[in-house]
């Protein structure tokens, strides 16, 4: 009887740690998704060594789209040497430098341990004032905002010193400095990319991705491309529905296979119990009593199966849940569903069975 | 009470067997009768016939004056529940079940409400002396036990009529005298018994004595 009913248990474990499982894990990306890539926009030119779009560019009509918290040119500029005094010998380091516009800063968001942003007047006036990052800085040896340090050979006063950012992390590993203020650089740089960052607010990145480029250029809006982040409600709907579907599609798989071999076994079961049929029979049982008895019997099978299915699905959900640290699901409407199909499977399963049965001549049957 | 007339039950399986073949017979309230013969005379198939469980070829059995031909199948199957007890040489006991709950199952499809169940179960195992055993597993009686805890299982029905195919066929005669007795004091509380047998003992002790062979009833000895 417990053999029977394996197969149900098997089918219903799967499918209930699949469904559970797939639940968890999506909830889980949605947790571990990153907030600062998903708002983040970036768009440049289709053709990289195209230089004069950026100055170009029609940011203050960028800015009056909806849900753009802040948007502003980015250049960054790969391999610089940035020395503490003027002359090579002094404390160098390589670098990434990014060039931004204060639009462009508050959306890679330092988070400074000394000193102060550059601004709207430093940007006009292309001043020579540096954010360095943590890393540059210790290797530098500077501590202190007012520094003088040497980019190329230009130097630049140090206005403060960040650890952490929102967005743009290569800034983690360089220095920022306002946007004009690079243009001198642009010369020492061996590699260059020329880009508009934007913040936008939650959920707003795919829309302005894909108005941004007609509002940058409006004469050439095929000329850029918007590079987004996927959208974490796609993201999750594309993980829900792929690993949501293997697994139903392997569960309901094992859930027949187990339900075949219940009506097998079960099949088995009432030709040795042929006498019981026979006797039942003799005592008054009709035809169609017999038959309700089996299906009932081989439902009462499937579905104690599926519960000791769901019970163990559940289990596994939580087993990995814990042990990924993740915070376990449970899906009321799973365990409903895996408790009924078990039902209905096992009503199913037991018609042939119960047919069968109802087929047995009580005076073959009580012959012996 | 059950009247025969006519019966035959013929199988046509390539040739055709005469398992029963225009057998006349009468039965009346309160007999103890004996359908002895040779195996494959058709004393069972009569028994069968007798209790509903297998339906004739041809001629007419009337049960209380009603030709059974006449009935559908639910009235078939709630005479067979009702009026007639059946007891089997294999006894038939359900494994896994307790000897009362074994007992209760020849109420389940009659009008027994449930609650009356296991009071006339419990009656029943009294009146054949097993009471005590109510709640054993069957398969740890002996063969004698088990026979009697069939003879209960067809009792707590109240049937009109006990029918038993060789119920001593698997007993050693000690034992099976036991049983001879249980069904003659049955008899005398007025209970109608057909026994099939091959014991002449059974023969000894009942009212009538009907001989089969190859499907007819040959002779017929009252005592």
């Amino acid at each position: 009887m417990f053999l029977t009913g394996l197969g149900t248990l098997l089918g219903v474990a799967l499918f209930t740690a699949t469904m559970g499982l797939s639940t968890t894990a999506r909830l889980q990306v949605a947790a571990d998704f990153d907030v600062f890539r998903a708002t983040e926009v970036l768009v440049e030119h289709r053709d990289p060594t195209s230089n004069a779009w950026l100055d170009e560019a029609e940011i203050p009509a960028l800015t009056r789209l909806a849900g753009v918290r802040s948007a502003g040119r980015l250049i960054e500029l790969d391999n610089l040497a940035v020395r503490r005094g003027p002359t090579t010998g002094a404390r160098e380091a390589g670098i990434t430098l990014l060039g931004a516009e204060p639009g462009a800063l508050d959306a890679i968001d330092p988070r400074l341990l000394v000193g102060r942003r550059f601004d709207d007047y430093h940007e006009d006036a292309a001043a020579p004032v540096v954010l360095l990052s943590a890393v540059v800085a210790d290797r530098l040896g500077v501590g202190r905002i007012g520094t003088a340090v040497f980019i190329g050979d230009a130097p630049f006063l140090v206005a403060g010193i960040y650890d952490a950012v929102d967005r743009r992390k290569e800034a983690l590993l360089g220095a920022i400095v306002p946007y004009r203020a690079s243009a001198p650089l642009l010369a020492s740089a061996p590699n260059t990319r020329r880009r508009v960052l934007i913040e936008a607010v939650p959920g707003a990145a795919a829309t302005i991705a894909a108005q941004a480029p007609l509002a940058l250029r409006p004469q050439e809006p095929d000329a850029l491309r918007s590079i987004a982040a996927p959208d974490p409600t796609t993201l999750r709907g594309g993980i829900e529905t792929t690993i949501a579907n293997m697994g139903i599609a392997l569960g309901v798989i094992v859930f027949v296979v187990g339900l075949v071999s219940v009506a097998n076994s079960t099949l088995v079961a009432i030709i040795q119990r042929t006498p019981e049929m026979g006797l039942r029979r003799a005592v008054g049982a009709r035809p169609r009593h017999i038959f309700a008895q089996i299906v009932v019997e081989t439902a009462l099978v499937t579905t104690i199966g599926g519960l000791l299915g769901l019970l163990i699905g559940e289990l596994v959900t939580l087993a990995v849940a814990v042990s990924q640290d993740w915070v376990a699901t449970f899906d009321f409407r799973i365990a409903l569903a895996a408790a009924g199909a078990s039902l209905l499977g096992g009503f199913v399963a037991g018609m042939l069975p119960a047919h069968r049965a109802t087929r047995i001549s009580p005076v073959e049957a009580l012959r012996r | 009470m059950l009247a025969l007339e006519g019966v035959s039950k013929v199988y046509r399986d390539g040739v055709e067997i005469r398992a029963l073949w225009n057998v006349d017979l009468t039965v009346e309230e309160g007999e103890f009768i004996a359908v002895m013969g040779p195996s494959g005379s058709g004393k069972s198939t009569l028994l069968n016939v007798i209790g509903l469980l297998d339906h004739p070829t041809s001629g007419a059995y009337r049960i209380r004056g009603v030709d059974v031909a006449d009935l559908d199948d639910r009235s078939r199957s709630a005479a067979r529940g009702q009026l007639f007890g059946f007891v089997f040489q294999a006894y038939h006991l359900l494994a896994g079940r307790s000897v009362v709950e074994n007992v209760e199952l020849s109420m389940v499809y009659g009008p027994v409400p449930t609650r009356a169940r296991r009071h006339r179960a419990l009656d029943a195992l009294e009146r054949v002396g097993l009471a005590a055993r109510r709640h054993s597993d069957p398969r740890k009686l002996s063969g004698g036990e088990r026979q009697r805890v069939a003879i209960a299982r067809a009792l707590a029905a109240r049937p009109a009529v006990l029918l038993c195919d060789e119920p001593t066929g698997n007993l050693d005669s000690a034992t099976a005298e036991g049983i001879i007795t249980l069904l003659g004091s049955l008899n005398a509380d007025g209970l109608t018994i057909i026994v099939v047998t091959h014991d002449p003992d059974v023969a000894g002790r009942v009212g009538r004595t009907v001989e089969m062979r190859d499907g007819r009833l040959t002779v017929t000895t009252r005592r």
